[in-house]
């Protein structure tokens, strides 16, 4: 390839990684905590006295009854998440649509005594981590969307990216230079996790772009080519089912039990984790139960979709007998949301996301350094202003995120726990990036180090204190979800410190002709920040 | 590079459009390859965008894909008013 061409597809990359480097960050590192969503939930609610042993079928039908005789208007956009051996506790969630067209939650459990719990759950954290991977924090109306146009241009860098570095890959792959020279660090390192990683990096981009902007992306074709509904063509194919059509007519629904019999006669070694139901009540009920079947492939979800007052089966969804879009597609979501391999593969779907952070923040910081003017002070303003930034967002975030933690434990017991997790997360956040702004940028961002390091360490402190569970405790119990929050905290906090302690050497030791010098240049620190 | 970039960018979206319209109204409606073929919008505009950068006069760039756009949209066209589209 030309020279000049070369040069173009580097300009591509640079834009391209600039622009959406920070927001990929704070996906790739919530994304990274969200794959082990469910054990966070676990982590979160773990001082709640939940029921001893796994509630049973008849409990749920129990609970179910009790719901409904309480609030009779709930008729569709009911759901029952029975009970699983990590919940031992049966759910029914019915979403309230308000005349503004959002919709409220409400909550029912059964208790020991057999009565009705509507005590919302105030056990959050998780929630808003898996929000944060998909809108990077931005109002989820939007931020959905923002981030789909961001994974559009992903795309674009991950392959400019590897265009660029085609011509030097076998050379330079696992070459990692340690020296003076900085920047050829960052770039090896950076090159070398974007280059292996690369396969799963394209994969998260088209699928994130299917799941955010999916609809966008089809639907120029029901104008350009299609007369009927497009997604009545596809939605069969994804075992999306239209309810069925009230009559108005009460019937009595058939039994949970019922219900499940006939999936599992249906998908024989299904195990059903939600049951949704429209028009309860009605003859014309429709339930639609989803769950998992162990297919031993990289597809396990299932959906039977029947009439809930006459059995009658409507639909069934099995990977086993599946067409080829089905299988593509959910193939692709499949990889996307780690359904498939266990706490392996969920591990390394971890170290990868957080490699995929590491690979937006080191981009950014080769783009500070090849800006960098070797033989003078001061340093050109559009660098100084990146790194501010690039410090505040990406340190921020994962200071922010420590918090979170933080907050959701020590206020265990705070009803409105959810909200003021949003606001210790937003709150640090944008300290961060103010912090970042007023100090020299050096001094910001290894202030930053420490406050992470801090933060981290306190939540396995809180634990102990607030929860009763020092790790060793939660090892003795077997409590994985606390033991591992706890190990990787303490890790992180490790890691933190030692960023501190080197961003530290090189504010009292580096380079002054930079924009991480420090004190040691000997200007007043106002000089500094404007470097 | 901003030009060209907006220019490969934007003008990538109904050349995506088109080509994929044009596979789209060849392939029969009931067929369970409309779903993968929709899934290619993304990997389409990439290989466009990318591709674009390759032809180093920017003039040249906007008449390659305004031109993949018209053809693909009057072949779309043609095809569904002829009758001859499998849709």
């Amino acid at each position: 390839m030309k020279k000049s061409t070369m040069k173009v597809f580097l300009g591509v990359h640079t834009w391209a990684g600039l622009g959406t480097g920070m927001a990929l960050f704070i996906a790739f590192y919530a994304g990274a905590l969200t794959v082990f969503f469910h054990e966070l939930e676990i982590w979160d609610s773990y001082h709640k006295a939940a029921v001893s042993e796994q509630q049973n079928i008849g409990e749920a039908q129990q609970l179910l009854d009790l719901a409904v005789t309480k609030q009779p208007n709930m008729t569709s956009n009911l759901r029952l998440y029975p009970a699983e051996a990590d919940h031992p506790e049966h759910v029914v969630r019915w979403f309230e649509r308000q005349p503004d067209g959002s919709f409220e939650r409400h909550e029912f459990r059964l208790t020991e005594s057999g009565s009705l719990n509507t005590a919302e759950s105030n056990a959050q954290l998780a929630g808003f981590i898996y929000r944060l991977h998909y809108t990077a924090g931005l109002p989820t109306g939007f931020g959905v969307y923002i981030l789909g146009i961001v994974s559009l241009i992903y795309g674009l860098a991950l392959v400019t990216g590897l265009i660029i570095f085609l011509p030097n890959l076998l050379a330079d792959l696992f070459n990692v230079r340690q020296g003076k020279n900085k920047k050829r660090f960052w770039l090896d390192a950076h090159n070398a996790v974007g280059v292996i990683s690369f396969p799963w990096h394209m994969m998260f981009a088209w699928s994130s772009v299917v799941l955010c902007i999916g609809i966008f992306t089809i639907a120029p074709f029901q104008l350009l080519v299609y007369d009927d509904d497009l997604l009545e063509l596809i939605g069969p194919e994804l075992g999306v089912v239209q309810p069925l059509e009230p009559i108005g007519e009460s019937a009595p629904m058939l039994p949970v039990e019922k219900l499940l019999a006939i999936a599992e006669r249906e998908a024989p070694g299904f195990a059903a984790t939600q049951l949704r139901f429209t028009n309860f009540g009605d003859r014309q009920a429709t339930v639609q139960i989803f769950g998992n079947s162990n297919t031993e492939t990289l597809l396990s979800n299932v959906g039977v979709t029947l009439n809930g007052s006459t059995g009658e089966v409507l639909a069934v969804s099995h990977p086993n007998t599946s067409g080829i879009g089905a299988t593509i597609y959910n193939g692709l979501i499949a990889l996307h949301y780690v359904s498939f391999g266990g706490y392996l593969v969920k591990w390394i779907y971890f170290v990868l996301g957080m490699g995929g952070a590491f690979l937006f923040y080191s981009g950014n910081l080769l783009w500070i350094e090849t800006r960098r003017k070797r033989r003078q002070l001061r340093q050109p303003a559009s660098s100084v202003f990146f790194a501010r930034l690039n410090s505040g967002v990406c340190i921020g975030c994962m200071a922010a995120v420590s918090a979170a933690f933080l907050a959701s434990r020590i206020l265990m017991d705070l009803e409105y726990r959810g909200d003021v997790i949003e606001w210790t997360y937003y709150g640090v956040f944008f300290a961060a990036i103010g912090w970042c702004f007023v100090r020299p940028v050096g001094v910001g961002a290894r202030d930053l180090l420490w406050a992470c390091a801090v933060l981290t360490v306190a939540i396995p402190v809180a634990d102990a204190a607030v929860l009763g569970m020092p790790i060793w405790r939660s090892l003795a119990l077997e409590a994985w979800p606390l033991v591992c929050v706890s190990g990787i905290s303490l890790l992180s906090a490790v890691m933190f410190w030692r960023m501190a302690a080197s961003m530290h050497r090189r504010l009292q030791y580096g380079d002054a002709n930079s924009v991480w010098a420090g004190a040691r240049t000997g200007l007043p620190n106002a000089q500094v920040a404007e470097r | 590079m901003l030009a060209r970039s907006l220019i490969a960018v934007l003008l990538s979206i109904p050349a995506t459009f088109a080509l994929v319209g044009v596979v789209l109204v060849l392939i029969p409606q009931s067929t369970n390859a409309i779903l993968p073929v929709l899934l290619l919008v993304f990997p389409v505009w990439m290989t466009l965008t990318c591709c674009s950068y390759l032809i180093s006069d920017l003039q040249q760039t906007v008449i390659g894909l305004v031109a993949i756009a018209a053809v693909g949209f009057g072949l779309i066209a043609t095809l569904r008013w002829t009758g001859l589209t499998l849709v």
